[in-house]
């Protein structure tokens, strides 16, 4: 969860659009502060782990 | 503005003038000579008004603030002489921010932020997460060359909370600037001439006024151009106590940066830039060294 100041407001930020100008380069490493809730299953990683398990049938990859 | 040598007669680079599709870049225009004369004029007509209004006897701050053309630098004291940074020598690799540097700048930049009053916070938050509300007011104090007084009640107003916004930050904060923020050329740039362009037309000694305000970082490669436009884009290398961090501590790759409106800069070099990622490798880019000579 984000910084919230004394008077329970979300931390101001810049808009990426604003001070990147849709900059090329990201960051590959996951945040420190996210890092902890990566680490944790999620049901989309899940669910990409399940669909990465089962093997593509040969005539659907051809299409 | 003052430049040191007339580059051609048929036009002068005005680097903020253009209306950027991309929000945070800024958009070299070329201007011709008379409209840039007259555009300067208009500036230092509405700076003069802003040293009558400080001169004049019986009003507050508060009540100075409201009437000027520009904002005043609030800038306090720099706490030690290493704190305030300079700008990097030509073969110098420009490196990541340091995570205590991140830490003590969104350290300071919270506490101003517990402080500021809603009105503040609401006017600073529409400026910086709505890319459309930046382009619309950065480009009508573009029209009105820097002068907030000639915009309407609405605009006046959001660009006076956010000016106050940005001077409660210059007070509390102790530390110099080395800001960078892309500057996009012409059409008629390209990787190929965008060197000698910007040496002939940003010559040491070069005064350039922004009257809008300026989205940067305190990292080269945070603001690393994706699209095709990048060939002519450079970059301003900005030495500076002025403006609010609006990035985060160490823990993101964020080290946004807001510029004030109404700075007067001078150019002390451009060259080519080696810059290094967080993840060690390198990059280069054109850099457009400034320092900031705004008339308190």
């Amino acid at each position: 969860m984000g910084y919230i100041d004394a008077q329970g407001r979300p931390e101001i930020v810049m808009h990426p659009d604003i001070v990147r100008g849709g900059a090329a380069y990201r960051i590959q490493q996951a945040p420190a502060e996210d890092a902890a809730a990566g680490d944790r299953p999620t049901p989309t990683g899940a669910r990409r782990a399940r669909r990465a398990a089962v093997p593509t049938p040969p005539e659907s990859a051809e299409t | 503005m003052v430049r040191s040598r007339r580059v051609d007669p048929d036009y002068v680079v005005d680097p903020d003038r253009g209306s950027s599709a991309v929000p945070g870049t800024k958009e070299a225009k070329l201007v011709d000579p008379p409209t840039f004369r007259d555009r300067g004029a208009e500036r230092e007509g509405a700076r003069g008004l802003d040293r009558d209004v400080e001169s004049m006897p019986g009003l507050s701050r508060q009540q100075r603030d409201r009437e000027r053309a520009m904002p005043r630098a609030a800038t306090g004291e720099i706490a030690h002489p290493r704190m305030e940074r300079t700008l990097p020598a030509p073969g110098q690799v420009r490196q990541p921010l340091s995570s205590r540097q991140r830490k003590a700048r969104s350290v300071a930049k919270r506490a101003v932020q517990d402080r500021l009053p809603a009105t503040q916070y609401t006017a600073m938050t529409r400026l910086v997460s709505q890319p459309l509300r930046w382009q619309q007011l950065n480009d009508a104090l573009s029209d009105a060359t820097g002068d907030a007084q000639v915009l309407d009640d609405a605009a006046r107003t959001g660009v006076a909370r956010v000016d106050r916004a940005v001077q409660a930050y210059e007070r509390a904060n102790n530390r110099g600037h080395v800001i960078y923020s892309n500057l996009k050329m012409p059409a008629a740039i390209n990787r190929s001439n965008l060197e000698g362009f910007l040496r002939r037309n940003f010559t040491a000694g070069t005064v350039v006024d922004f009257d809008r305000y300026t989205a940067g970082a305190h990292t080269l490669h945070e603001i690393e151009p994706a699209d095709p436009a990048a060939q002519r884009t450079a970059v301003f290398e900005i030495q500076t106590r002025r403006g609010m961090y609006l990035g985060r501590s160490d823990s993101v790759d964020d080290t946004a940066h807001l510029l004030p409106r109404g700075l007067r800069l001078r150019v002390t070099g451009t060259h080519q830039a080696t810059y290094q990622r967080p993840d060690g490798s390198t990059g280069k880019r054109q850099v457009i060294q400034l320092t900031d000579i705004t008339p308190t």
